[in-house]
């Protein structure tokens, strides 16, 4: 397994991951704009139309029969956040030449179709297809109200927005319904030449292939600025506690917590400091909430290290939600406190690397990892992340967590049975 | 071990073997070199419809629903400890599920192999049942329920499931009410295990970069006898057509979300045939209503349907049946519409050119499996149990014709044997 960056323009990055894993090969473009309403309506609307047709395949079913055709090649575009960064990734996952039963070339239609869709979209006269617009218009509006659906992420969304209000973190990856209704055909056309020209972006190929091919991809694009937008991180101020009623059979309790310089600075020990504390079926959390206490099916934590923040979530029936509250803090205080054992902290080191040992079977790990990188300028291979995370001490971890600092509580409490 | 068998598939390079351990024990080994995953996963032919059967002592016994899932939580406790205890100690990722027909227990790591795997064999060999340790559990299953209670997803597909089958014991809740689980006690579970859990009816798959001696040596150690027990089959009747035909259910949803089941009525088919139909009905499934279909088309672009869109085959020794699910705010045009293009199959036929199509993206994704050590060892598993063999799909798959795709859908398409269920919004006040 081997990385390999170019830097064919500015702001333009080329990333490789070389590895002998795989009967597939994995490419993609990311375009990464700084996380505001407008980037994240305009690239989730986007991801909407563009997967609509291209010039060369105008219609869905085109490009559908085409990768079945090739071997069950798979297209996906999506916007998604990381941190204060909202990113549109077009990927390709598609079967290996030697695989082919008539000695078809995969790689070369997909290399075809790849160009087709990312430079060549369906547009004449400065504008989409007006007609697939407004479809997706109404398609994404109905997803940003279906969030409400899946009421685990709908609070720990809902949580996010409440404790970022007045920060970019607080902007759901989807944008808004306000923004999206002000977009037609060609603002949004526009708004894509804009992209297309001040965009960062990381093209991304994972597999077997040696050849150092994405610089023709990379051709496509002009020099932009190579200036990484920056994501602002905050410290905890009063804290604040929000109960919401729905008639719903469980509670939804989230906790958003700040992490300090510490976990900033020190990647390694902030996740194994996650894996501990919440991250994994042996954390603290898992123990002693579900596990000692039987207050839950689920409780566990999250981090996101570009922000630098964690959040916890767990389903719990509404009269036990002092008490599970309650020992969610416990058990921080505990790990602030040092009051973890060696084993405890050896069981979470192995866990986790165990996990990036994993990523070496996966491309889609693979190319997260390799994007991350680039993002946060320090990229790793899994064999540096391993190394890295073997030389965390347990003063590291304790510093960790004795800067975490609650910020806001958020129940969506279930009142079903109160009618 | 006494009988050993190898498949292989040479056009992509890979082979397993499948072994009939002296236990009784059937064991798949799929040898990966040089992967960093490994997983292994052992199963027993135990599911939520396993509800009545003859103990080995041979008393009758009947169990609440809930009662496999119940016991597959319990598992994981030992006299020496919870299992995730031991796995911490590697960094395994270990897990389980309860569906149905099956309960299977799992792990996949990168290291301590060896270790992880002597885990696995330990708990599910060595029942701990206590009446503390069963009362613990009762707390944590009983917010598994409600979690599931509140998942309209899950909520809409199970209601599809109670409308397509009238007497099939799949009507039957895997996790169970509330009440069912509270009524459960250590000598039900230890009934369940004693029936279901012995060697020829366990299943185990490993696949990865392993040593097959140390998983052999692993199995001799914790299979040293044979009790071959059997289980006496599940005697299923069902009438052929759908109990109801539109069922629904309100919830705090934002847009309908439906589930469109088919209830197949070619239900006695194993070995090849059976992977042969599962892979005719993935290319119908794919022809009729996937992404590349004209149905897909007319109601994505008239905006009757979205991109949460989908369809699969759900398909074991004890039912099969197909879905069809999405979000729309008018569901019966989208049942309409499905059957219009069933009825416009079976009238004009398949067209060549999408069959191919749809064919070798089949092929690729099969292929591209192959890759991935969970999803290997649990299709070998879930084959296993069907009566069918894993490389048996890719090879059967050359040989379907568009007439055999014609028969098949006559079979599995029929509206008397649909269900169409809708989730609709309640508004809350």
């Amino acid at each position: 397994m081997e990385f390999y960056q170019e830097k064919p323009r500015k702001g333009v990055i080329c990333n490789y991951g070389i590895t002998d894993h795989f009967k597939s090969s994995y490419l993609a473009v990311d375009f990464v704009m700084p996380l505001t309403v407008e980037n994240a309506t305009g690239m989730s609307l986007l991801a909407g139309v563009i997967s609509r047709g291209c010039k060369a395949y105008p219609q869905m079913d085109l490009i559908s029969r085409y990768l079945a055709r090739h071997y069950g090649a798979s297209f996906s575009i999506n916007a998604s956040k990381a941190g204060e960064l909202e990113i549109l990734t077009f990927a390709f996952t598609y079967l290996d030449n030697e695989y082919a039963i008539d000695g078809e070339d995969i790689r070369g239609a997909v290399i075809a179709l790849f160009k087709e869709m990312v430079f060549h979209p369906l547009a004449e006269n400065g504008a989409f297809t007006a007609e697939y617009v407004e479809q997706e218009k109404t398609n994404l509006s109905d997803k940003i109200i279906g969030l409400f659906n899946d009421k685990r992420i709908y609070s720990l969304e809902r949580c996010k927005a409440l404790m970022c209000g007045d920060e970019a973190f607080g902007i759901n990856e989807m944008g808004d319904r306000e923004t999206l209704s002000a977009f037609d055909a060609h603002s949004l056309y526009a708004y894509f030449e804009r992209m297309m020209s001040e965009a960062y972006v990381v093209i991304s190929y994972v597999g077997k292939d040696r050849a150092h091919f994405l610089g023709e991809l990379a051709d496509g694009f002009t020099d932009r600025s190579d200036v990484m937008p920056e994501t602002v991180v905050k410290t905890a101020g009063k804290l604040q506690e929000i109960v919401e009623p729905m008639d719903l059979n469980q509670s939804k309790l989230n906790l958003g917590f700040r992490l300090g310089r510490s976990a900033l600075n020190n990647g390694a020990a902030c996740r194994l400091f996650n894996v501990l504390y919440g991250g994994s079926a042996n954390s603290k959390l898992f123990m002693n909430v579900r596990e000692r206490l039987s207050l839950c099916y689920y409780c566990s934590s999250i981090i996101d290290r570009f922000k630098n923040v964690m959040f916890v979530s767990s389903g719990v029936e509404a009269s036990k939600y002092e008490e599970a509250r309650g020992e969610i803090e416990a058990q921080l205080a505990a790990v602030a406190a040092g009051e973890f054992t060696d084993e405890e902290l050896e069981n979470a080191r192995v866990y986790l690397i165990d996990s990036i040992r994993g990523f070496l079977d996966s491309e889609g790990a693979l190319a997260s990892l390799m994007l991350s990188g680039t993002l946060r300028n320090e990229m790793k291979t899994p064999e540096q992340e391993i190394e890295d995370i073997s030389k965390v001490t347990r003063s590291e971890i304790v510093e960790i967590a004795r800067e975490v600092t609650l910020d806001t509580v958020y129940l969506l409490k279930g009142v079903h049975n109160e009618a | 071990m006494t009988n050993s068998k190898v498949f292989a598939c040479p056009v992509i390079g890979e082979a397993y073997e499948k072994v009939i351990h002296s236990s009784g024990l059937t064991v798949y080994f799929m040898k990966k070199q040089e992967k960093a995953k490994k997983a292994a996963m052992i199963a027993a032919k135990f599911g939520s419809i396993n509800y009545t059967f003859t103990a080995p002592d041979g008393r009758r016994v009947t169990v609440p629903n809930g009662t496999a899932h119940f016991l597959e939580h319990k598992l994981f406790e030992g006299e020496k400890g919870n299992a995730f205890d031991f796995y911490a100690k590697t960094g395994a990722k270990a897990n389980a599920y309860t569906s149905n027909d099956k309960t299977a227990y799992y792990f996949v790591c990168s290291d301590h192999f060896e270790e992880n795997l002597d885990v696995l064999l330990s708990f599910v060999t060595h029942p701990y049942l206590t009446k503390e340790n069963v009362e613990k559990e009762k707390g944590i299953i009983a917010q598994e329920i409600k979690m599931y209670e509140d998942e309209p997803g899950w909520q809409g597909y199970f209601t599809m499931v109670q409308g397509l089958y009238q007497e099939h014991p799949i009507r039957r809740d895997i996790a169970g009410t509330v009440e069912d689980i509270y009524s459960l006690t250590p000598e039900i579970l230890m009934d369940c295990y004693n029936t279901f859990y012995h060697p020829s009816n366990l299943v185990m798959a490993v696949v990865g970069d392993v040593d097959k001696n140390v998983v052999f040596e692993a199995i001799d150690r914790y299979f040293p006898g044979n009790t071959d027990i059997s289980v006496g089959d599940m005697p299923i009747i069902e009438p052929d057509p759908a109990g109801e035909r539109y069922v629904e259910k309100a919830m705090l949803v934002s847009r309908p979300i439906f589930h469109l089941g088919f209830k197949d009525n070619d239900t006695d088919v194993s070995g090849k045939e059976l992977s042969k139909k599962e892979m005719e009905v993935d290319i119908l499934l794919e022809y009729l209503f996937g992404k590349s279909s004209p149905f897909f088309k007319e109601l994505y672009e008239s905006g009757v349907i979205n991109h949460e869109f989908d369809c699969w085959y759900d398909l074991s020794d004890y039912f099969s049946f197909c879905v069809i699910n999405g979000e729309s705010d008018d569901p019966k045009k989208v049942e309409r519409c499905a059957f219009e293009h069933i009825s416009e199959l079976k009238r004009s036929g398949i067209d060549e050119e999408r069959f191919r199509e749809i064919r070798n993206g089949l092929y690729g994704s099969l292929v591209m499996e192959t890759d991935q050590a969970y999803s290997m060892a649990n299709r070998m598993v879930g084959n296993y149990l069907n009566g069918a063999e894993t490389f048996d799909a890719i090879e059967v798959l050359h040989e379907i014709t568009t007439e055999d795709l014609q028969k098949r859908a006559e079979k599995m398409f029929a509206e008397e044997r649909s269900c169409l269920s809708v989730i609709y919004p309640l508004k809350e006040e």
